[in-house]
């Protein structure tokens, strides 16, 4: 059953921002599902079907870009779209992101107000479209 | 004359500001106390991981620690130290400036040895409010 709650699974390996990003997010009601290593954000990814991704692309045991085409196909069918966050600000990687299918590029440092605002609407806009 | 130097340049580093964790924590000071702790946790271990690869001359490792680093500082209002360690994300593997980024590592150890005892204050203050 669906259910008009929106849910995001974010995947950082600093776990300071991802609990304050996990925060920020509860606080607008959403359900937030976390992972902070590539082995358990793999698995999730495959049992849960979020409203949106929010991923940061250098993780310690693989670098989220070879996490993204490993779900890559997943989460294209179901239409869940991606938001990558780094701090790296290269046009190259931001490029490769995109050509993987992700949907939008967070360059940390962010605000967590900015953050929250981009991927809200980014899942508004997605969930009206499906 | 050196060492007064030295404590005037940790006077004007050693800041911080909550103001963001603040908000996020909507009154919770449990919140408040435990996001203050993770952050003094994994930014001990990452600088204390930093001065180890230093040692070894792991320049490149050195680096991707300081990108790790660079978010959380940023959101809790370290912008000086934050701005320095994206110097070393973005310069560790550049030998002409390992003398340089042994001397920012130094400085930024000092400086939030200052910081994170400030900070300890603050959890024991968030913790007392409950």
């Amino acid at each position: 059953m669906k259910t008009n709650q929106k849910h995001i699974f974010i995947v950082d390996d600093d776990e300071f921002i991802l609990w304050t990003l996990k925060a920020r997010f509860e606080k607008e009601n959403y359900k937030v599902t976390v992972s902070s290593n590539v082995d358990d954000a793999y698995f999730k990814a495959n049992v849960i079907t979020p409203t949106i991704v929010l991923l940061d692309i250098v993780l310690p045991d693989m670098n989220g870009l070879d996490f993204m085409n490993a779900i890559h196909s997943k989460l294209l069918a179901e239409h869940i779209p991606i938001v990558i966050m780094s701090s790296l600000h290269q046009p190259s990687i931001m490029q490769i992101a995109y050509k993987l299918g992700a949907t939008a590029y967070l360059t940390k440092p962010f605000s967590m107000d900015y953050a929250y605002d981009t991927v809200n609407s980014i899942a508004d806009t997605n969930r009206y479209v499906s | 004359m050196k060492d007064l130097d030295f404590k005037n340049n940790i006077e004007k580093e050693h800041s911080y500001n909550l103001t963001e964790l603040i908000q996020l924590s909507n009154g919770n000071n449990d919140f408040l106390a435990n996001m203050i702790e993770i952050f003094v946790r994994s930014s001990s271990e990452i600088i204390s991981k930093m001065q180890n690869e230093l040692e070894n001359n792991e320049w490149q490792k050195v680096g991707l620690l300081a990108h790790k680093a660079v978010p959380s500082f940023h959101f809790m209002g370290i912008d000086n130290l934050a701005e320095k360690l994206k110097f070393i994300e973005v310069n560790a593997v550049n030998i002409k400036e390992h003398n340089h980024i042994r001397q920012m590592i130094g400085f930024i150890d000092k400086n939030m040895y200052v910081i994170l005892e400030e900070l300890e204050k603050e959890i024991k203050k968030y913790k007392s409010i409950n």
